[in-house]
């Protein structure tokens, strides 16, 4: 407990920490790919709503439909106040991309979209540093601060009670950890477990592939094994038979290569990859060495540009969950400019993906559901917005379904877009089609 | 068959760096008699000082500071030898500094003063790692030539694979060389066998353990430039590759540098071959076999092999911490007791957070109190003990409906249990023998209990959920529905841990503890005067561990909720260092332990105070913290109680010799 910061903090947290914080890491990624890339958006000199959207767990490449005027007034009155709460400064859980997303958003939606309904946003952060206790801690302080809103980066011990106690609604981009799932809050992206739906349902449904035998790669983290937890049941309802390879939290390349050979040995019509970004590389490598044909379904962790360009054509047959294809949009561009502001770098640094555009994606969602209540809006107006299911993701067109499924009521996003990588790069997989991880889900 | 064979040769690459730090683990402890768990963090430091030479031309400055690196200039591309040779010569810096500010100070002090130590440069080096890297995961470029031998059409063997493997053999085989037939490595040898006897014959065993240091740090600068091309390289990698390297040290026993060497190799084999194992043998737990069986395995062997293990012959083997007289002074712990609950009363929200953290903190300090300092057994165990109170507590409460108090104290007696069966092999291995053996029996808990998801939860059941604790209808959590924090549950804390700080004063001054301190002076003149040398052990690891599973369930109602993150190998780490650092023999050092506790009342202070001076401390504070941790490991070897009870001793000592000078005069 209270060691943990100076273990994760540290260091350590390792062992099973560490696991749980790769795997949050990992998470993270997978749920990053669900954000892909909010598409177009007039300049940043003009404003407006982005348009297209290949964004979240939701749409794809909707035409341009929520273009905003042109000039919107100058937010104005008593500051829309967001407390913000994520992890920083901890080996293994280090993610200011998110805090400087979250600043470059609310510098755009000042300058540009008129702010929170019509006032300026300003934003409390606390930055939690791995442990329940700063976690807790930071809740306490948002708490006090009598914040409006909290919005969540990226912090596995979220204190939901603090929140709910102080009447703070809460908003995240991405369930982790199972209490995440049925917490008092909003998630407006999939997390762990609609992309293990989805990923199932892609692969068994005839309507997309229609296979009947998997094998999984994964490792053998605690939170690794809440995803097969979920994972195994879809692709037995989908009607698979599935065959489960676990490696370490850390592999070597030969180790990857032989899970991949074990995955192999049974023929399977597809292999999926609980592996992040760590094994992405090496597996992608030794799909090709060892001849392997059945295509590959992995996180976006593995789309990242670190490792295409490691890999090369030795993607192709490669499936990435969350992605729409990373096409370079306007409103990436936006985003990349203004992160660079905050950061004091160029926006050629500034990444595109991840958990930057996860982050510009959550705190313009918001921002759009509160443009559309007004200078009257409150936290509790924000969150009633979200569960009444009118809220559209930023650059989007379809509603967010926020606590549609009873089990799951923190969830807002059910469905999901594929990217294939093909010999000429990454492409929308499936026609485009978001994947319903519902089909498959016992919930 | 073929399919075990092939996963077999594919864990080739990771045994061998097992191995490769269980070499270096193992100089370092035939050398100077510390198990340097700050190793694996060398060689990450090492592996990120190579990629950023190679890869930015910089040299990233190890001295904590705002100064960051030193550049060569834009553009400059530096050589392979040129980067080899600088990242090398940090890494032997690093462990001359190492031994001559640390250890060299701690060669006579007990060794649970050098266990502290290693973790505090641990923790340096990691906090160093985060600040200077911010967390970065790369990938090294290759060292060693790449590609595949086909030995079979299924059976592939990696050439870096193949080449750590001979280099570690290689390496084995030169150190068991140089031991043997040279002088100095003779003179290791003897030195770790009797120092005294190594001092009679000329021999300067300082001397001797400063190469010792500077050759397995250059070790570890080896194995971070070439072993970290086969991985991604994160901040963490290296530390969570120790933890095996710490299995195949043991079971080379700390001296025997081939069998090191093979235990890695074999270790890395046989979790190779835990995927095929898993899917061709259904009854085989679902999580876990891979490091759980392997380290249950290193327990068992040791329990077996036990008596065999041996123990640095040091001239001092540095004598426990004193232990306080248990006596309890009525007005000053009720005293302070009320102190604190007018703390959770009247402070402001966020430092009553503060102030429960330190509480509940040295709850856990004292189950250590009981262990280590008045049985004088190092337990890395202690938060996975901890941990089983708290997933028990979830468990009995939740799924099966037993109220409060009744379900801690049930859970406390289920942490006590697994404590006694962790505590088994302290009958047969003692000292920092003892400490690795339960450091593996944690990870096997880890492996078996925190990752089963019936045990601790999935999506689907919310995770391990707590109810509050109520008592006769009345509400006795942190928060309820309206209320975010409520001062109760503090002043309920601080009951809990004001009795369980009771208890352990009185296991002090009780038979009980007589016994325990007579095993922990001597085991075998204990068992001369007829005490029981294995039951008083295994009552000690139960009533620890009964505070510690307490401690556990205060933890999960604090939180409302619980995971394994809280209770991982390095939280026991670091809460021994703590411990440790105020006082682990008393009741006093564990409240003090408290006050100094991560998130505690004292790193409030701290870091309200530099925000008062505007000054972002942020990522600093564990980097500072662990540099403290260091020094004071340093400067007060028996913990700041220690220091505190001398100085009180030497001032008492002078009330009456300068009353009899005024008498005289």
């Amino acid at each position: 407990m209270t060691t943990r910061r100076s273990v994760m903090a540290v260091l350590a947290l390792v062992g099973l920490g560490l696991s749980a914080c790769t795997e949050a890491k990992d998470d993270g990624s997978a749920g990053g790919a669900t954000t892909a890339a909010p598409a177009s958006t007039a300049a940043p000199a003009t404003s407006a709503a982005p348009d297209t959207t290949a964004a979240g767990g939701e749409t794809t490449m909707a035409p341009e439909t929520t273009a905003g005027p042109t000039t919107l007034p100058a937010p104005s009155g008593e500051p829309f106040v967001v407390g913000v709460v994520n992890t920083e400064g901890a080996p293994g859980l280090d993610f200011p991309d998110f805090t400087n997303a979250f600043k470059a958003a609310a510098e755009y939606a000042n300058t540009e979209l008129g702010g929170f309904g019509g006032r300026p946003v300003q934003l409390e952060i606390c930055i939690s540093q791995g442990s329940p206790e700063s976690s807790q801690a930071c809740a306490q302080d948002l708490a006090a601060k009598g914040v409006d809103l909290a919005m969540i980066g990226l912090d596995i011990f979220v204190d939901y009670p603090t929140f709910s106690a102080a009447g703070i609604p809460v908003i995240g981009a991405v369930p982790i950890l199972p209490p995440d799932y049925s917490a008092d809050a909003v998630y407006i992206t999939a997390g762990n477990l609609v992309v293990q739906g989805s990923t199932a349902n892609a692969i068994t449904n005839p309507k997309y592939l229609g296979l009947k035998s998997v094998a999984i790669i994964a490792n053998d983290a605690a939170a690794t094994v809440s995803a097969l937890a979920s994972l195994e049941p879809a692709l037995v309802k989908g009607g698979a038979s599935v065959v489960v390879v676990k490696g370490g939290e850390t592999e070597t390349d030969a180790g990857y290569r032989s899970l991949m050979q074990q995955a192999a040995e049974s023929n399977p019509e597809a292999i999926i990859s609980l592996y992040g970004q760590a094994g992405c590389v090496a597996l992608m490598r030794a799909r090709v060495e060892l001849g392997v044909t059945a295509p590959v379904f992995s996180n976006t962790a593995c789309l990242a540009d670190r490792v295409i360009e490691a890999v090369g054509d030795d993607a192709v047959g490669w499936y990435f969950a969350g992605s729409t294809g990373g096409v370079e949009t306007d409103d990436s561009k936006t985003m990349r400019n203004y992160v660079a502001g905050v950061t004091g770098g160029t926006p050629e640094e500034v990444d595109p993906f991840g958990f930057t555009s996860l982050g510009w994606l959550e705190m313009l969602t918001v921002q759009r559901v509160a443009a559309g209540i007004g200078p009257d809006v409150t936290g509790l107006a924000i969150i009633d917005s979200f569960r009444s299911g009118t809220a559209l993701l930023w650059g989007s067109d379809a509603p967010l379904e926020c606590g549609s499924v009873a089990s799951l009521p923190a969830v807002c996003s059910f469905a999901i877009p594929f990217a294939e990588y093909t010999a000429d790069g990454a492409a929308p997989a499936f026609g485009g089609e978001n994947i319903s991880a519902l089909d498959v889900l016992d919930v | 068959m073929s399919a075990y064979l092939a996963a077999a040769v594919a864990g080739i690459g990771a045994g061998a760096v097992s191995a490769l730090l269980g070499l270096g683990l193992v100089l370092t402890a035939r050398g100077s008699g510390v198990i340097n768990f700050g190793f694996g963090a060398l060689a990450g430091w090492c592996a990120y000082t190579y990629y950023d030479l190679r890869t930015n031309a910089r040299y990233p400055l190890l001295v904590p500071g705002p100064w960051r690196d030193i550049s060569f200039g834009e553009g400059v591309q530096m050589t392979v030898a040129s980067a080899m040779a600088i990242t090398l010569v940090t890494a032997a810096l690093i462990g001359l500094i190492s031994y001559l500010l640390v250890f060299r100070a701690l060669r006579r002090a007990p060794v649970l003063a050098k266990v502290v130590a290693s973790v505090g440069i641990l923790l340096v080096l990691q906090g160093m790692i985060g600040v200077r890297f911010e967390g970065a995961s790369v990938n090294l470029p290759k060292v060693l030539p790449s590609g595949v031998i086909e030995l079979t059409d299924e059976i592939l063997l990696a050439k870096d694979a193949m080449w750590l493997a001979v280099i570690a053999v290689v390496l084995a085989t030169a150190l068991w060389a140089l031991s043997r037939y040279t002088r100095t490595g003779l003179a290791v040898r003897a030195a770790s066998e009797s120092e005294k006897g190594a001092v009679l014959l000329g021999f300067e065993p300082d001397r001797l353990a400063l190469i010792t240091w500077v050759l397995s740090a250059l070790i570890a600068g080896i194995v971070g430039i070439i072993a970290a091309p086969l991985f991604e390289l994160t901040p963490l990698l290296f530390t969570q590759l120790l933890i095996p390297a710490l299995g195949a040290a043991l079971i080379g026993r700390f001296i025997s540098f081939g069998w090191t060497a093979a235990a890695g190799l074999g270790i890395g084999m046989v979790q190779a071959m835990a995927s095929p194992l898993q899917q061709d043998l259904d009854w085989l737990p679902r999580t876990g076999v891979r490091d759980g069986f392997v380290f249950l395995a290193i327990v068992i062997a040791m329990v077996l092999l036990g008596k065999r293990l041996p123990t640095r012959g040091s001239i001092d083997q540095g004598r426990m911490p004193p232990v306080g007289s248990g006596a309890v002074n009525p007005p000053v712990a009720f005293g302070g007791v009320v102190l604190v609950a007018a703390g959770f009363l009247l402070l402001p929200d966020a430092w009553g957070l503060a102030l429960l953290t330190s509480v509940l903190f040295c709850g856990l300090a004292l189950s250590l109190t009981v262990l280590t300092g008045y049985m004088g057994q190092i337990s890395l165990a202690q938060m996975a003990i901890a941990g089983i109170g708290g997933f028990s507590l979830s468990r009995l409460a939740e799924r099966f409906g037993v109220p409060f108090p009744i379900a801690p104290l049930l859970a406390a007696a289920v942490a006590a249990v697994f404590g006694v069966l962790v505590g088994i092999p302290a009958l047969r291995v003692r000292g920092v023998n003892l400490a690795i053996v339960t450091l593996a029996g944690g990870i096997a808990i880890q492996e078996f209990v925190f990752k089963n998801p019936d045990f601790v939860g999935d999506v689907t059941t919310g995770g391990a959920k707590v109810p509050a604790p109520t008592l006769f209808g009345w509400n006795l959590g942190l928060r309820s529905a309206t209320d975010p924090y409520r001062p109760v549950f503090g002043v309920f804390v601080t009951v809990v841990v004001a009795v369980l700080a009771l208890l352990v004063a009185n296991v002090r001054r009780s038979s009980t503890g007589r016994r325990m301190l007579a095993v922990r002076s001597n085991e075998r003149a204990a068992a001369g005067v007829a005490i029981g040398t294995a039951g008083t052990k295994l009552l000690a690891f139960g009533i620890s561990s009964f505070v510690a599973g307490l401690a556990g369930c205060l933890i999960a109602y604090r939180f409302g909720s619980i995971s394994d993150t809280s209770f991982g190998f390095f939280a026991s780490l670091t809460l021994l260092a703590f411990a440790y650092l105020g006082g682990i023999s008393s009741v006093s050092g564990a409240v003090l332990a408290g006050f100094l506790a991560a998130d505690g009342i004292g790193f409030k202070l701290i870091n309200t105070g530099w925000d008062k001076l505007g000054v972002d401390f942020g990522r600093w504070t564990v980097l500072v913290g662990a540099i403290g941790l260091v020094i004071t490991a340093v400067q007060n070897p028996d913990g700041i109680a220690g220091a505190v009870r001398r100085v009180r001793q030497r001032r008492t000592r002078r009330r009456p010799a300068a009353a009899q000078a005024s008498a005289t005069a």
